[in-house]
């Protein structure tokens, strides 16, 4: 091989080396990731920023997920904060798997969203699809009661809120993109989950651990005894321990989730939704009003519906199949007729077993009454000026170019618009769900 | 290969965003539509040059405008070509530097090993250029389709609204404006048939080329149109990119974008050669310099030259430049058009004096 073409090719692997990243390489254990960022107002400067991080533990053969660990430090921007975090720390943070940022209700309410539209997303590594949120009563105790959930894997509580958005149709999901464009576009408002924070549970949490570390202290500083009365006094031991567990679970008060009473679960919970005004949040919904704004909204995939039919409780599951949306003009007012196709199944009905029981009665009442909640939803939202489900998505129809669009400023004709709500239920598997099998 | 050049030229240099997505987004009707046209140019011109038997586009250019002005019209080519080639770089490097290597300072560290694999690839030649392309682009075209597939669950119709999105004078405007990005391609072909294969493959290559590209181009806008409201893509760096970074619902093909990125970067290295070579070309055979590829360095270096003022403080100038170039450039694009149909008719005229005689 000649001369040219040796130094030919150590250049080109000089350059490729380079170019591969093998030069000035970084070890992956510099780094601790964050999963979540929190947002409260500060004491002393205007923000605390709390950090939820997902921990790596590497062994020789493979890396394993490790715990999770809050850090939280105050500050005018997140560079602020994350110089006092650094200072503090043995490791760098790094944003490339952050997947949700969350601020309390009192920032919410007082435009702290825009904070985001500031942030610049690519210097950080940070996606525009991370998960934005909206928690009660502050982001920074909501992150700790989430890494002491006894769930290490971080990753795993996020699939969960997906799990609900899309079983139970009672959790709103929206990542950045989706909120600067509903707030920027106009054709509708973001909404977004709203956590809450069961206190009862991070309170008998902490019990539990006291009572842990108090049993592990008291096994680890007892003495040898002799091999026969030892064994008595084990199996004494743990009568005791039986008798006293048993007495700590008749007094543990059962926990309570708005309102709720419930127990066992995580601390950090989803409460409802969060409805905005553009960068403001305007109020909240529960979770049952969150289940009809979704369905209003067309983002809901499928859930459960209860509600009475001469004294009885009917529940029937619903998946959506079709949401139309027709918009018309009252006057100078706005006038919606949403059409809502559903295919359902009954899970729980006491009636008579009657192949035309569906049919004659309960598709009637399950239709008002999914109707009257709609309505009433949409009423809910349009007195706090959100347009949750989405009706200027209908009204931009109307317009064939931007300028009239603009001009026509579809917020202030938002307050006097009115709706109608037509809900079609197709009942599936007849026999099954009617007993008749 | 050119139908890549076509497709990465289309879709990944539209500079003045405010312009063409600020009062509205039709991009999914002028983009192929611009293409189209381009294709009615090329095909106009490969029809001239075999009427009046041409080897090259050159050749046909001298014979319609004569010498001096043929030598202007061919160095408008040239300043076409080379833009071909300097847009999608600098967008590339932006994109590389935004997405890949934040924080890293300046920009023209990335563009140094950008231009140096194009430097290698032109110095290779034609055929290295063409063989490369051949094997990218199935790769090339799954990543697109990938792209489209992965991001289908953001779908909304209702950011197509109002529609059309810009009334139609101005959708025939963007139409014409967008032609500077394709159709130099097309010439740059028709002026390398006598060391290609002849007019007729030139022909067929690119009425294919046009085809598919036109095809990818309206399927890659019309996702971009359904996922990002008008007011958004006015906003951003690359939309065509960020289909993959705005997935609401993480799956097992999230994680993507960076390798679709750099796949892209090497076939937009490929294209980028492509143009870079062609106008090498064109400066060889029309301004007397040694060799192709002596010419084709000194496009390099001049592309090297205006990246490194963009990072030395002369980013306003350089986009107010590329602004102006988004408005006005296809006009440049007359000149040799003109000069080609001029070709035919001095060429008819020559036969019907032949005749006479």
């Amino acid at each position: 091989m000649s001369i040219k073409r040796c130094s030919a090719i150590l250049l080109l692997l000089a350059f490729a080396l380079g170019g591969a990243g093998c030069l000035g390489a970084v070890s992956l254990e510099e780094f601790k990731y964050v999963a979540a960022i929190g947002l409260d107002k500060g004491d002393q400067m205007l923000y605390e920023y709390t950090f939820l991080l997902q921990s790596e533990n590497t062994s020789h053969s493979q890396a394993v997920t490790g715990a999770a660990i809050v850090l939280s430090a105050e500050g005018d921007t997140i560079f602020e904060a994350m110089n006092t975090v650094h200072a503090s720390v043995a490791y760098r943070l790094s944003f490339e798997r952050n997947n949700s940022i969350l601020f309390s209700r009192e920032l919410a309410q007082a435009e702290g969203l825009e904070q985001l539209t500031k942030l610049a997303f690519n210097a950080w590594n940070m996606r525009p699809s991370v998960k934005v949120g909206v928690v009660v009563p502050s982001a920074h105790d909501y992150l700790q009661a989430m890494a002491g959930s006894g769930k290490e894997d971080l990753a795993e509580l996020q699939y969960n809120l997906f799990q609900n958005y899309s079983a139970d149709g009672i959790t709103p999901i929206i990542d950045y993109d989706l909120l600067y464009e509903a707030v920027t576009g106009g054709v509708l408002d973001p909404v977004m989950m709203l956590g809450g924070l069961d206190t009862s549970a991070v309170e008998l949490a902490k019990e539990d651990q006291a009572r842990l570390s108090t049993v592990e202290g008291s096994s680890g500083g007892s003495q040898p005894a002799p091999e026969e009365p030892q064994e008595n006094g084990r199996a004494g031991e743990a009568e005791q321990e039986e008798e006293k567990k048993e007495e700590a679970e008749a007094e543990k008060p059962r926990t309570t989730t708005d309102g709720v009473l419930r127990e066992g679960g995580m601390a950090a919970t989803a409460i409802g939704a969060a409805l905005f005004d553009g960068w403001t949040m305007a109020g909240a919904l529960d979770e049952l009003q969150t289940k009809y704004m979704l369905m209003g909204r067309g983002e809901f995939a499928h859930g459960w519906i209860k509600f009475m039919y001469e004294g009885d409780i009917v529940v029937i599951h619903c998946n959506s199949i079709r949401r139309r949306v027709k918009m018309t003009r009252l006057g100078d007012a706005p006038h919606a007729r949403m059409e809502l196709d559903f295919t359902c199944e009954i899970l729980q009905d006491n009636g008579p077993e009657r192949e035309d029981n569906w049919s004659r009665y309960l598709q009637k009442a399950a239709q008002a009454h999914m109707e009257a909640e709609l309505q009433r939803v949409f009423k809910d939202c349009q007195s706090l000026n959100c347009d949750a489900m989405g009706m200027g998505q209908a009204a931009v129809k109307w317009f064939s170019g931007t300028a009239d669009w603009e001009a026509y400023k579809w917020k202030e004709k938002y307050p006097a618009m009115t709706a109608e709500f037509e809900v079609h239920l197709l009942l599936t598997n007849k026999y099954i769900t009617l007993r008749m099998e | 290969m050119l139908g890549i050049a076509l497709y990465i030229n289309a879709v990944f240099t539209v500079n003045a965003k405010k312009m063409f997505y600020g009062s509205g987004n039709s991009s999914y009707i002028w983009m192929p539509l611009s293409m189209l046209l381009s294709l009615g140019a090329f095909l106009l011109a490969a029809h001239c040059m075999k009427k009046t038997n041409a080897p090259a586009l050159n050749d046909l250019i001298y014979a319609g405008a004569g010498k001096p002005l043929g030598k202007v019209c061919m160095g408008i080519l040239a300043l076409l070509l080379f833009l071909g080639a300097l847009l999608p770089t600098m967008q590339f490097v932006s994109m590389l530097h935004s997405y890949a290597f934040n924080n890293t300072g300046s920009h023209f560290g990335i563009s140094l090993w950008v231009l140096f694999t194009m430097l290698v690839l032109c110095l290779w030649g034609m055929e290295t250029i063409s063989r490369l392309s051949r094997l990218l682009v199935g790769l090339f075209i799954i990543s697109i389709l990938c792209s489209l597939v992965i991001t289908a669950p953001s779908y909304q119709t209702y950011r197509l609204y109002p529609l059309p999105g810009n009334p139609p004078a101005q959708i025939g405007l963007f139409t014409l404006q967008r032609t500077y990005v394709v159709l130099p391609a097309m010439l740059g072909m028709l002026c390398l048939t006598k060391n290609q294969q002849g007019l007729h493959f030139a022909r067929t290559g690119g009425i294919i080329a046009a085809a598919v590209a036109m095809a990818l181009a309206f399927a890659a806008q019309f996702s971009v149109s359904l996922t990002f409201p008008y007011q958004e893509l006015a906003q951003m760096l690359d939309p065509f990119y960020s289909l993959d970074i705005s997935l609401l619902k993480e799956g097992f093909l999230f994680r993507m974008d960076k390798v679709f990125l750099f796949l892209w970067l090497g076939v937009q290295l490929v294209a980028g050669s492509f143009f870079v070579f062609a106008a090498g070309a064109v400066l060889k055979r029309d301004f007397a310099l040694h060799s192709t590829r002596v010419s084709s360095v000194a496009v390099l270096v001049l592309m090297a030259c205006v990246m490194l003022l963009q990072h030395m403080g002369g980013e306003a100038a350089v986009n107010d430049v590329l602004q102006f170039l988004d408005r006005y450039c296809y006009l440049l694009l007359l000149l040799p058009l003109a000069a080609a149909l001029l070709g035919v008719i001095r060429h008819k005229e020559v036969r019907h004096e032949h005749q006479t005689v």
